[in-house]
């Protein structure tokens, strides 16, 4: 009897012994890699931020749970940098002291903030801060997920110029910046003005503005009074809902154009600005939620219904997800490449400046890197806001890579 | 001054003494050894940046101290003063080929002839109307940084070279901790000097009736100019630090804000004694590292409410630490400290 009770207790003991292994197993012997998310979840860009932070999380969980890289497991650190400069240096310490591969930077601040030490110590990270071209001339260890904010200035001038050609107009088109006083909204100036100039535009002074504004109207009779034909702007949704709005007190609408960046286009625009939206265009680089056929759109659906419940068409949400699928797909041809023990950030640079086309699932042009050049591609998006939904406009608009000065 | 029983002065030297008690020395010689050795015990660059951020926030708060604490004269600029040390320093290395152990007073030089071009008017105003003479200079300084073409690297900022002396280059964290808290102990040294000095003593007359003080024979003008020489000096040595370390400088690194926190968290500490800079730093500091800590793990706990709240949390939370120290502690944690050295002395009899 006792003989008998200590088999099954012995044969108990192995099963679970062998699911535990099985259950364990792949995370136990699989390669550890820790990625850096430099996240401005708090702060100025906050709203922004967080989509950011959810798309680039879940999409991660997706990848985890649907197709992992073989061999490997990623362990994604975030800590809060709220789009301070004083905070991305002792973060990036930390991180470097937990042993990250790579990392994931969400505004121009980061970017100019840890360009330098990024190249001393050599952890490749992908970034959304467009807005500091020293970082890619000489290219460093940042990588852009876009073109930068001057090639998205050049891109809004190219394709009104278009328009008022083919309106039948002969004299120069009027642009003006109005624009938050950031780095980040400041970025297209120094390098876009110039350009848009020799273009064919009258560049107009630059108008700024501070902190989050809750009234533009000085800004706009500026451009009205000056004769503006193309307001842009680089500025975040709430901005751009502040301006549509004042521009449609002001009787703006129809005699002037009004252009942002990708973070000017989303549901949050149409939210806060209500009719005043209709007309406004964005250039952007990822597609739109009304793109149902599109593949990276039917995965962003998909991954918010598997892990929040319900889809929320936060635009940001999209721009999250992409500088996961350039991480996670550097991550999966450096496994295949090197092995799993050997994904580090070493290889991970020479995957992403080596591997060539990255396929974003029509999430953004075809992305690739090379070892001169950070900048992901050259096609953007026109969108335009029609009856409440931004639609697209025109795809595949080539910009100019204008080229930051060598330091 | 309080001394504890049996400790008596017999000599002008002794009376003038900062280290008094045998405690006192011993203190001193713990920290100094702590100090020296602390960065090969603990390799953890995280927390020697934290702490060379801190060191960074202290200096900045002792010549914010010499202008508000000693002397009761607001100044909202205080970051811009910075931000002029930091570029004084880079462009000195990096156009002129200054060495490192010129430039770095220098820098505190042009800041502190910037910050009295600044002051000058503090013969004629005073308080609300001195605060907005200094808001204007925060807002000039950064205009000129942002728009002085290449001189000030455009909108980009400018590159900092690593700072060092001869051939030997302050390259890592260690070696850039042992250094600013060399300057720290300097720093340190020289505002508890002036404060016992003659100059300090003519800043507080300033400050408590400058109407009385001039009766006395103090030239006010001249004392006002010094507070805001000597405070933007330590501004621009504390902008130099602040430069050299991040090897990246940019007005927005330097913003309003910053201002405006300083002499929040210097009242924190305690406006007018040598140690309230330092408690005004480490509060600041820690407050930042503990909200960008548990942000993300109360945005994980609330999903629902976290674009809402959290992002403004770390505001709300230095504003109403600034709010309870005005309320409830208006001479700041330096009191509490004076309270408990006290009560430390004394014991165990409680008077």
């Amino acid at each position: 009897m006792k003989k008998r009770i200590r088999g099954r207790w012995g044969i108990g003991v192995g099963m679970g012994l062998v699911f535990v292994l099985l259950t364990m197993g792949s995370s136990v012997w699989a390669k550890e890699v820790k990625l850096g998310v430099f996240g401005d979840v708090t702060g100025p860009i906050a709203f922004t931020a967080q989509q950011f932070w959810k798309g680039y999380s879940d999409y991660f969980k997706w990848v985890e749970k649907h197709s992992p890289v073989p061999g490997v497991t990623v362990n994604i650190l975030m800590e809060d940098t709220s789009y301070d400069p004083k905070r991305y240096l002792p973060v990036l310490k930390k991180f470097e002291a937990a042993g990250i591969s790579a990392g994931y930077v969400m505004g121009t601040n980061g970017t100019a903030a840890m360009n330098d030490e990024l190249r001393r110590v050599k952890i490749p990270c992908v970034s959304e801060g467009s807005g500091f071209p020293p970082a890619i001339e000489p290219p460093g260890y940042i990588f852009l997920l876009r073109p930068l904010y001057p090639d998205v200035f050049a891109g809004a001038c190219i394709h009104f110029m278009d328009v008022w050609k083919k309106a039948g107009h002969k004299e120069k088109p009027k642009v003006m910046t109005i624009t938050w006083d950031t780095p980040y909204g400041r970025a297209h100036i120094e390098l876009g003005e110039p350009w848009a100039a020799k273009y064919g535009f009258e560049v107009l002074p630059v108008q700024l503005f501070a902190g989050q504004p809750n009234d533009l109207s000085t800004q706009l009779l500026r451009a009205k009074s000056l004769g503006a034909n193309l307001v842009f702007s680089n500025i975040l949704e709430g901005h751009f809902a502040v301006l549509l709005k004042d521009a449609k007190r002001l009787g703006l609408q129809g005699k002037m154009q009004f252009c942002g960046g990708s973070e000017c286009r989303g549901a949050e625009v149409v939210k806060l600005a209500g009719d005043a939206a209709e007309g406004a265009w964005s250039v952007n680089h990822f597609a739109d939620w009304s793109e149902t056929k599109n593949k990276g759109i039917q995965l962003g659906m998909q991954m918010q219904k598997e892990f929040r419940g319900d889809v929320d068409y936060q635009t940001q949400y999209l721009m999250g997800v992409i500088p996961a699928r350039f991480t996670s797909e550097a991550i999966r041809y450096a496994a295949k490449t090197w092995g799993a023990d050997s994904v580090n950030n070493e290889n991970i640079y020479k995957a992403l400046t080596t591997m060539g086309k990255i396929d974003m699932l029509g999430l953004t042009a075809d992305a690739s890197f090379s070892p001169t050049e950070r900048r992901p591609f050259k096609y953007l998006n026109v969108s335009k806001c029609v009856n409440g939904v931004w639609v697209r406009e025109k795809y595949g608009l080539e910009v100019p890579w204008l080229k930051p000065a060598a330091k | 001054m309080w001394r504890p029983s049996g400790v008596f002065n017999r000599s002008y030297e002794e009376d003038r003494a900062i280290i008094r008690t045998p405690t006192q020395w011993t203190a001193l010689i713990l920290f100094l050894l702590a100090v020296t050795f602390f960065p090969f015990f603990f390799g953890n660059n995280y927390i020697l940046s934290i702490i060379i951020l801190t060191i960074i926030t202290v200096v900045t708060l002792q010549g914010l101290n010499f202008i508000l604490g000693f002397t009761g004269q607001i100044s909202v600029g205080h970051s811009a003063f910075m931000a002029i040390g930091a570029y004084a320093t880079t462009i000195l290395m990096t156009r002129f080929h200054f060495p490192f152990l010129l430039s770095f007073p220098c820098a505190g030089l042009c800041a502190a002839l910037v910050g009295m071009i600044f002051g000058l008017p503090s013969l004629r105003i005073k308080g609300f109307y001195l605060a907005l003479a200094t808001l204007a200079a925060q807002y000039l300084i950064n205009w000129f940084l942002l728009h002085g073409g290449n001189f000030t690297g455009h909108l980009y900022g400018l590159s900092v070279p690593r700072a060092g002396i001869g051939s030997f280059v302050l390259g890592s964290d260690r070696a850039y901790f042992v250094f600013a808290m060399i300057i720290l102990v300097l720093m340190s040294y020289f505002a508890k000097n002036i404060e016992r000095s003659k100059v300090g003593r003519a800043f507080i007359a300033v400050r408590d009736n400058d109407l009385a003080a001039e009766i006395m024979g103090i030239n006010i003008f001249k004392y006002k100019l010094l507070a805001f020489f000597i405070g933007s000096f330590y501004a621009g040595i504390a902008g130099a630090m602040w430069a050299h370390y991040l090897l990246r400088i940019h007005p927005d690194h330097f913003s309003l804000m910053d201002s405006i926190w300083y002499l929040g968290f210097l009242v924190v500490g305690g406006l007018g004694s040598a140690m309230g800079p330092i408690f005004g730093a480490i509060v600041y500091i820690g407050l930042k590292e503990l909200v960008s800590l548990i942000t993300p793990f109360l945005g994980g706990l609330f999903p629902g409410i976290q674009t809402n709240i959290f992002s403004g949390l770390a505001l709300i939370i230095y504003s109403l630490v600034v709010m309870v120290f005005l309320l409830f502690e208006p001479r700041g944690i330096n009191r509490q400290f004076g309270l408990f050295k006290a009560y430390y002395r004394l014991w165990p009899f409680a008077y």
